[in-house]
């Protein structure tokens, strides 16, 4: 591992972050030191106005990006991330398309006033490492011992799910918890069949796990009340909107396939072994079992120009029989509320209005890092759509 | 409550209990409370989806209003008073949920439209007979409004009934029993929550994880190696327009009775056995019925009062409590006091709790200190500062956190000490913001989770033990006002704890 280049790039160091170069004899002590140094610089401009600076941290987060040019946006999360998840940051870049070339290191310490009162300046490491071309493989051993002892360690994994390349495996075997994205997938099925394998070895997070939780929230909320909830045993059909990806606008919308798959899992569907159903090429429809009772899951994409790509557009639980009744959570047209109602027979049950704020990718993360232990129900969730796509493939 | 076990969807949420569906009826809706807390923690927690749809808030007051003008007073009590950009298409779902009946509360037919009204209700918005009564008025009213629910068998329901009553609970012991005798013949103690809002503050629930999560605090808390206790609630506002009332009350009913009592509960308890509302709020009584009674003949050795009068504070020339509008301008009300108290007890024999509270002092700050004693030997005799005794502060306002100061070696040749303070702040660690006070306990109420609830044994034994405290404070008048604002209080309060070898914590 060769020493720190000499040059610094707006590009890969937060803008008016504090930064101090580091000398070529690299090591960890030198990366400490150089923190140390701008602790101090920081704590000697703290000024009357700007209250105390504090040094807390309650994590290591480690980000992986498979492009240098995906720096800024990252400096932007850690720096929004700070407010409620102080931290020491280790960015690993890793380009192995390009020439090899070393890894370089870059420090810097930043602060951020706190949400709340502002008179406190939370602050946040960072330490930012690229590697090139073969050395890409030995970020894992130089970022392991820049780790903070005795803190949580989350990875943030910002490219494809890899589970045979080696640097993954090393810092995944490093983690408590990985956090993935699957709205960025472009080979849905084979990223949840590597999230299956993962569950093996590690706690697993999904931001668009995450982005569906106000979803979930206002289907459970149904079944709070005890009269509705025999709803759920007569549900014969699902309806699941959603609209296309964009870097895969023919298949389904991993948001639809996750909610379908919470669905079956949590009310105990078996998924009949027969191939879905295709329309068009814009509706399958899988069949599942519970006893006697049939349950038709439709996946439909809908066209809509106000709501971003691969969102969910409207979940409708469908119950006959004695229990005849329709839930119903849509997205409104403009994509920024949600709207529940209950039908049961012919009363209609009161709905509610909803924001739905598009979250920022610093607050999806900043729900996950609060969360230590594994997520059954997701895990769950998971395994159940591996089996709707197998059987899709089939 | 309902729980994951019984929705299969519920189950890994985020929030695994909600509410179930339910009505809230505010007694004096029309008043400050409402609009400052009560509507902006309600439309949080439906927001939230912590309340379900089947939810309804029904606002009773004097005033001829129509249900479209309560909700328009109330989307602008919102603008003004919620933390952030109220969102209109929620607030418009939400403002359906909220209807007024007009009606006296001394007046049996207020009751009737409010049961003809709860009847619909329940009808249309699928709210089950489950019922909150929040008691927001005048303390004078609490009993009336509980006598003529009873009345009209709005007691009980085909769902739940549970009563929230504000404070003051009373004036004095007497009066307490009073009031507690006129809700009890209505209402059972388990449907009965006493808020105290001091409870729904993170730090003061935070007390709870400090002391019975961290297994490295308890083999220490206690008379072994405790000298002391301190707790501080100190405001440097006046009496902020509350003039008239306040001067019925005074610090000791208004601060010391319910909020510090309940603090110092947390301190003192010893651990429950589960986290379960009986079991703690066991514990926390029987603490404060180890606190030793101060007889009224002595309260002169164990308490000192005060009252403000011109000074300044923050920087601001301010007027005497004696000028404060609707004061007396001959008013013996206190609006400080210091007290030191003993418990009776096992854990804390001989320890002795210094409490100061008052209006109008040098600093806002309200805090918990802990005292140790020193070390048994000393060692370091050449070194030339003095030893000082260890201290944890708990720090509940401002700056919510703890802090543990303890001696450090100077770098260098020489053997010199410095004595450091390690700090936690809770701002610095978790920089999101805590929910709001009300929001926790009204969602704790409609959870039937009465853990951060006064229950009737420990309200009562506040009473016991300031009762005598104001009777011996009755006559004669005192030499008032008796310190500057924007000081520490009066002599006296200096003298209390000096005459014992210690003295108050610096803020």
């Amino acid at each position: 591992m060769a020493g720190i280049g000499e040059s610094f790039d707006t590009l890969r160091m937060r803008p008016n972050a504090k930064q101090l170069e580091i000398s070529n004899a690299l090591d960890v002590a030198a990366v400490e030191r150089v923190l140390a140094e701008l602790w101090q610089n920081n704590a000697g401009e703290v000024t009357d106005e700007a209250g105390a600076m504090l040094r807390a941290r309650a994590l290591n987060f480690m980000v992986f990006l498979p492009a240098e040019a995906e720096l800024a946006l990252t400096h932007e999360v850690i720096a929004e991330l700070t407010s409620s998840h102080p931290c020491r940051a280790l960015v690993m870049v890793g380009e192995k398309q390009k020439p090899d070339r070393d890894i370089e290191i870059f420090v810097s310490a930043f602060c951020e006033a706190s949400a709340p009162t502002r008179d406190l300046q939370l602050c946040c490491e960072e330490v930012v490492l690229i590697a090139r071309g073969r050395y890409v493989v030995e970020l894992a051993s130089a970022a392991a011992p820049l780790l903070v002892t005795d803190l949580p360690v989350f990875l943030w994994w910002r490219d494809g799910l890899l589970v045979e390349d080696k640097l993954f495996s090393l810092l995944v075997r490093a983690t408590d918890r990985l956090i993935i994205d699957s709205n960025k997938s472009e080979d849905p099925g084979a990223e949840f069949s590597a999230m299956v394998h993962l569950f093996k070895q590690t706690a697993l997070s999904d931001l668009n796990w995450t982005r569906l939780n106000t979803w979930r929230t206002s289907m459970a909320n149904f079944y709070d009340v005890a009269e509705l909830r025999a709803g759920l045993d007569a549900v014969s059909r699902v309806r699941l909107d959603y609209t296309a990806q964009e870097r895969h606008p023919e298949g389904v919308s991993p948001q639809a396939l996750l909610i379908g798959g919470w669905l079956a899992s949590r009310l105990d569907w078996t998924l009949a072994d027969t191939q879905p159903l295709k329309e068009h090429n814009e509706r399958l429809v899988f069949s599942f079992l519970k006893g006697n009772r049939q349950i038709t899951l439709e996946l439909t994409r809908v066209a809509n120009p106000g709501i971003n790509p691969g969102r969910l557009v409207r979940v409708e639980l469908e119950a006959t029989g004695e229990n005849q009744a329709q839930f119903d959570v849509r997205r409104s047209d403009d994509g920024s509320h949600l709207q529940t109602q209950v039908r049961v027979g012919a009363v209609t049950h009161p709905g509610r209005v909803l924001p739905l704020r598009n979250q920022s990718m610093a607050q999806l993360l900043s729900s996950d890092l609060e969360i230590l232990t594994r997520d059954r129900v997701f895990e769950d969730a998971v395994r159940m759509v591996v089996q709707m796509m197998r059987v899709g493939a089939s | 409550m309902t729980e994951s076990m019984q929705n299969p969807l519920r189950a890994g949420l985020r929030f695994e209990r909600t509410a179930e569906p339910c009505v809230i009826v505010i007694f004096g809706a029309t008043g400050d409370l409402t609009k400052r807390k009560l509507i902006p923690a309600l439309f949080r927690l439906s927001q939230q989806q912590l309340i379900p749809a089947e939810f309804a808030i029904v606002a009773t007051a004097r005033q001829q209003l129509s249900d479209e003008e309560f909700r328009a007073r109330m989307r602008d009590a919102l603008a003004q008073f919620a933390d952030e950009p109220v969102d209109e298409s929620g607030w418009q779902s939400f403002a359906g949920s909220i209807f007024y009946v007009q009606g006296d509360f001394g007046d049996q037919a207020t009751y009737s439209r409010l049961k003809e009204a709860l009847e619909v209700i329940d009808r249309k918005r699928d709210t089950q007979g489950n019922r909150v009564y929040y008691l927001a008025t005048a303390p004078e009213y609490f009993g009336p409004i509980a006598r003529h629910l009873g009345d009209a068998q709005l007691s009980r329901s085909k769902g739940w009934v549970r009563l929230i009553v504000e404070k003051p609970f009373g004036s004095d012991l007497e009066s307490a029993r009073k009031l507690n005798a006129e809700l009890s013949s209505v209402f059972s103690e388990e449907q009965i929550f006493r808020i105290d809002h001091y409870l729904g503050k993170e730090t003061v629930q935070n007390l709870l994880v400090f002391r019975f999560a961290n297994n490295i605090f308890e083999p220490l808390w206690n008379r072994q190696y405790i000298d002391h206790v301190q707790v501080t609630n100190a405001e440097t506002i006046g009496v902020e327009g509350r003039g008239a009332f306040y001067d019925k009350v005074g610090v000791v009913r208004d601060m010391l009775q319910n909020h510090v009592f309940q603090v110092l509960s947390l301190i003192a308890m010893e651990p429950p056995v589960t986290l379960s509302a009986k079991d703690v709020r066991d514990e926390k009584a029987k603490a404060m019925r180890a606190v030793r009674a101060i007889p009224k003949d002595r309260v002169h050795e164990y308490a000192v009062r005060g009252q403000y009068g011109t000074g300044y504070v923050l920087g601001e020339s301010v007027v005497g409590y004696r000028e404060e509008p609707g004061v007396d301008p001959e008013s013996s009300t206190e609006t400080f006091a210091a007290v030191k108290l003993l418990f009776d007890n096992w854990r804390w024999a001989d320890v002795p709790v210094y409490i100061r509270s008052g209006k109008r002092l040098q600093k806002r700050v309200t805090e918990i200190a802990i005292q140790f004693k020193e070390a048994p030997h000393r060692l370091f005799t050449d070194t030339d500062s003095p030893l000082e005794p260890n201290v944890l502060v708990i720090r509940i306002q401002p700056n919510e956190g703890i802090t543990l100061r303890f001696g450090a070696k100077l770098p260098g040749q020489a053997m010199r000490i410095r004595w450091v303070n390690m700090d936690f702040r809770y701002g610095s660690s978790f920089g999101v913001k805590p929910p709001e006070a009300y929001e926790r306990l009204l969602l704790d109420c409609m959870l039937n989770d009465s853990t951060l609830f006064a229950r009737w044994d420990m309200v009562e034994r506040g009473w016991e033990l300031v009762t005598p405290m104001l009777e011996a404070w009755a006559e004669p008048a005192p030499d008032f006002p008796n310190y500057e604002a924007g000081t520490w209080g009066p002599e006296a309060a200096f003298g209390l704890i000096e005459r014992d070898g210690r003295n108050w914590r610096k803020l």
